[in-house]
């Protein structure tokens, strides 16, 4: 990236502020998920006598139930959420691109059986089936959560590019293209592909919200055994293992990880909201 | 001098300025423009697109949108009301009941979700005091003014009428208060010849039908011949010419009236001698210094581009802003 | 008409997919199901020996798992036809008797939460769209768009805690108290009313942002038609260009979003109703997930399934009657 592009990015950020204050919220997660293990190191020993301790400078955000370090754990859980999250986001956007890409560019038969399976996937709602499939499948392994996540949120993004495709290949070049002899595979993949990534950033964006709000609620619930700092876990131990909701001096474990998935949560979708703003200016 | 008192004026407009106030700029869409509308005559408005009509055809209902701002001048109507002074509830009584307009693009001039006999009659009910019989009656009769098929028309949706019907429906709602002034902006634009045809036809029926006055905007010179008394020729939201119409295309005094006037077929008579004015239409964001139409003006001198001309009676009721109009 | 008849078949089809889906889930996961009861049944001590947790199991199962593997399909959607979805493991139950008891209180608490958080919505998107440009509007956008991005069951999570336990205000568990006896009398109803309460607001407080959102986005669109100016040169009444012109043209493309939402509200429903132990179709699926019940978790999914689809097919049917540029046939 030359600097110019840098700047023009940065020009663009601060004249929208959804974007502004969403992109920083983000970067801060990334490098606390990045960069904070190294620097904070996570005791999961029960250390009984600091069980639930309120904040301090020792403790910024105070102790869990058997005494471990909230803020040490919300460091490390970040890493599992984020990397769930984008693993998610971009296996949603393979597959539902690929999908949209082929059933609006060779239409016909293809496309009918592409577009009612679509049609179908779209009408089971989403959160049961990946319950069930998390439940069922239980699984450790990243990508596969990230598959599970996926199992009907690719087919929204394959409908809206089937659709952009529609529009797409009527335009001059394309024919140009199909006139020139190029193979239909390389006109979906070298010519309209590119067109549209700007707008598959963005569903890549909102890929990940919508993982966000599963995964979050699987380890809520307890039904996938991948983590135990992932801030759903937490909030699973604080509200429903260890009892902490029923004692009264133990509000800030179980406040601790909500805040930190509004956070993230508020965070990413300011920040799409901002990209859609900016790549899509419908209302000024 | 009888027919002088005969059209006495109905609508006074007195130096009305309009302004489009944006951000970090803003743009006089009507500038300073005086013009009465008198008793039963049909004045036709002339002028390129983005020349101010529409803008000033909706400052006459004081409905200039934001951020447009009317920021001088006055409306007298009918000698007495003075519009830009009435409250929100006479400003509404005032609407439609004494000025109605059809909308340029009457396309979308209806909502698309209430029917079309829905919304006549809501107009006069939000109005008038009659009972629903006499106000379906006053409908069904208008609709057959302007050769619409009263029943099917009123239980349609307006999706399901075409962009001539439409237009001839809307007429016929902008005529069901009976009022004073009815405006049309553009009413032929965008239909089929054979469509303009018939709404120009209806519309000289209804000028011998009706005690109204008609005030026609138009960028098209040719459609006004067939319907108007008196042309006012606007440019870069001015006035620069007003005479009766025959004076206007016999004896032009403007020179962008002239460069008008050469510039249509049916007047020209022979295609080949058709003149487009010379020069691009004026930025309204940035005009020209003095006259605004000194850059395209082939009679043009120093003094034009010092100094804005201003409306001069140059013979009866033949009205000329420009400085050289007694030597062009 | 044919419009009409592709969108059913459509549902059907989407019915039909999700009923083989569910039975190839289950029939298909790693680990029998039939093999993980009868470990249930003999850990549990509910069976002595393995020939009886295996009868058991069987008495269970709505299948005959010896069969081929269509042959047990085909048994499968001739019980649903019949209404034979098996049994509970936990609770020896009939799945369809759980059903039978638990949807009616999603219905309600989902039809409630829609209605409420539409009509907010609405208003107060129209409210901002005529406040465009204004201090309050930007305000209330940027405050909206941080509710609306709020998940709803951690809503429900606060408000279970703040207004259950910190200020013990409402009633933890349950969708009436046990001292009432059900039927159409005033202290039922109260009693129904204070359970629902806190689950119909989560989905409320993280709804309405969004309607609102959408409303005011559109209604801006539509302030600016010029059917609007129309109707104001018309001299109509504000009151009545705000319902009937502004209104009724930014509601009802929002259509399409009230259909989405119930399939949304009805997917959080494991979740929200888990917290506050509801007796919802989302409770006993969140239950029957974490105890491995797969009858009944192949009962409720396809019942919270079929339920989405034929509120998608009733939504999109309605729509095409109320908005009448829908034509039948697009
Ligand atoms: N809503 C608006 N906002 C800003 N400027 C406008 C708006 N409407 C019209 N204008 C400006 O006012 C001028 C006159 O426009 P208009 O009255 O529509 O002219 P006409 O009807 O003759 O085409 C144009 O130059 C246009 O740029
Ligand atoms: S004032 Fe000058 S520039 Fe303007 S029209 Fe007259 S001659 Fe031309
Ligand atoms: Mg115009």
């Amino acid at each position: 990236m030359k600097l110019n592009e840098i700047k023009n990015i940065l020009t663009i950020l601060v004249e929208n502020k959804r974007a502004l204050v969403g992109s920083i919220i983000i970067l801060s997660f990334i490098v606390m998920a990045v960069i904070g293990p190294l620097l904070v190191p996570l005791d999961l020993n029960p250390k009984f006598n600091q069980v639930y301790a309120p904040p301090s400078l020792a403790h910024p955000l105070g102790c869990d139930y058997i005494g471990v370090d909230i803020l040490s754990e919300i460091i490390w859980g970040a890493r599992d959420v984020l990397l769930i999250v984008f693993i998610a986001g971009i296996i949603t956007v393979v597959i539902g691109s690929i999908t949209g890409l082929i059933s609006g560019y060779f239409g016909g038969i293809v496309d009918l059986f592409l577009n009612t399976l679509v049609d179908i996937v779209l009408t089971i709602p989403g959160l049961p089936l990946v319950i069930v499939l998390a439940g069922l499948i239980q699984t450790r392994d990243p990508i596969s959560i990230g598959l599970i996540l996926s199992a009907n949120s690719w087919a929204w993004l394959a409908r809206a590019i089937r659709s952009q495709v529609f529009s797409i290949r009527e335009r001059e070049f394309i024919e140009a293209s199909k006139a020139m002899g190029i193979g239909k595979l390389n006109i979906v993949f070298g010519d309209i592909l590119p067109i549209l990534m700007p707008y598959i950033g963005i569903n890549f964006l909102f890929a990940v919200v919508q993982a966000l709000y599963a995964s979050v609620a699987l380890f809520f619930i307890g039904v996938l055994p991948f983590s135990t700092v992932h801030w759903g876990t937490m909030l699973n131990i604080a509200m429903q293992v260890s009892g902490a909701i029923f004692v009264p001096y133990a509000r800030h474990y179980v406040i601790a990880p909500i805040i930190f998935i509004v956070l993230l949560q508020v965070g990413l979708v300011l920040f799409s909201y901002g990209i859609e703003d900016i790549f899509n200016p419908r209302l000024k | 001098m009888s027919e002088q008192r005969l059209f006495r004026s109905i609508y006074n407009i007195e130096n009305i300025t309009v302004e489009y106030i944006m951000r970090n700029i803003s743009v006089k869409a009507v500038n300073n423009v005086s013009i009465n509308i008198r008793n039963r005559e049909a004045l036709g408005i002339v002028g390129e697109s983005g020349s101010g009509k529409t803008t000033l055809a909706l400052s006459l209902l004081n409905l200039v949108p934001s951020p447009g701002k009317i920021t001088s001048g006055k409306l007298i109507f009918d000698g007495k009301i003075d519009v830009l002074s009435l409250s929100d509830e006479e400003l509404r009584a005032f609407r439609w009941k004494q000025v109605a307009m059809v909308f340029q693009g009457a396309l979308n001039s209806f909502n698309p979700v209430l029917r079309i006999g829905d919304q006549m009659l809501e107009t006069i009910m939000e109005h008038e005091k009659v009972s629903k019989q006499e106000a379906l009656e006053r409908i069904s009769r208008l609709l057959k003014l302007v050769r619409l098929e009263p029943n099917r028309t009123m239980k349609a949706f307006p999706h399901e009428l075409s962009g001539g019907m439409k237009q001839r429906a809307m007429i016929a709602t902008a005529l069901l208060l009976n009022p004073r002034v009815l405006i049309l902006d553009e009413p032929t634009t965008a239909l089929d010849v054979i469509s303009q045809k018939y709404i120009l036809s209806i519309l000289s029926d209804l000028k011998k039908k009706l005690e109204i006055s008609m005030v026609l905007l138009t960028h098209d010179l040719a459609i006004c011949t067939e319907l108007v008394d008196r042309i006012a020729v606007m440019y870069a939201g001015r006035i620069v010419e007003v005479a009766k119409m025959e004076d206007l295309f016999l004896k032009p005094r403007h020179p962008y009236t002239m460069g008008l006037l050469r510039a249509v077929p049916s007047v020209v008579g022979d295609v080949r001698k058709l003149e487009p004015i010379p020069g691009a239409p004026p930025d309204m964001f940035n005009l020209p210094s003095g006259c605004p139409f000194h850059p395209r003006c082939p009679y043009a001198v120093e003094r034009c581009k010092r100094e804005e001309p201003y409306l001069e009676e140059a013979s009866e009721d033949h009205f000329v802003a420009c400085h050289r109009w007694r030597e062009v | 008409m044919k419009w009409i008849y592709r969108r059913v078949l459509l549902a059907l089809l989407s019915i039909f997919f999700t009923v083989v889906l569910t039975f190839f889930l289950i029939r298909l996961m790693p680990g029998n199901p039939m093999d993980v009861y009868v470990q249930m049944l003999i850990r549990s001590g509910r069976a002595r020996t393995r020939e009886e947790a295996i009868e058991r199991a069987k008495s269970l199962m709505p299948l005959n798992m010896n069969d081929p593997l269509w042959k047990q399909l085909i048994d499968y959607l001739l019980g649903i036809l019949r209404g034979d979805l098996g049994r509970s493991i936990s609770s020896f139950t009939p799945v369809s008797e759980i059903i039978v008891k638990s949807l009616p209180w999603t219905v309600f608490v989902s039809s409630m939460a829609l209605a409420t958080s539409f009509s907010i919505g609405t208003i107060l998107g129209l409210v901002l769209a005529y406040k465009r440009g204004t201090t309050f509007e930007g305000f209330s956008v940027a405050a909206l768009t941080i509710f609306g991005a709020i998940p709803n069951y951690i809503m429900a999570l606060l408000l279970f805690y703040l207004f259950t336990i910190v200020y013990p205000i409402f009633p933890m568990r349950g969708a009436y108290s046990s001292t009432v006896t059900p039927g159409f009398n005033l202290n039922f109803i109260l009693s129904v009313l204070q359970h629902a309460l806190l689950p119909i607001a989560s989905y409320v407080l993280t709804d309405f942002s969004g309607w609102a959102l959408g409303i005011r986005a559109m209604a801006s669109t539509v302030l600016g038609e010029d059917y609007v100016t129309v109707a104001k040169a018309r001299g109509l009444r504000e009151s009545k260009i705000i319902t009937n012109y502004v209104g009724r043209n930014s509601i009802l493309p929002q259509f399409t979003g009230l259909i989405l939402s119930i399939g949304f509200m009805f997917g959080g429903s494991p979740l929200v109703e888990s917290i506050f132990t509801y007796p919802g179709i989302g409770r006993f699926f969140a239950s029957a997930v974490s105890a491995r019940d797969y009858p009944l978790l192949q009962g409720l999914f396809l019942m919270l399934s079929i339920t989405v689809i034929l509120a998608n097919l009733l939504a999109d049917l309605l729509y095409t009657f109320i908005d009448p540029r829908v034509k039948v046939g697009d």
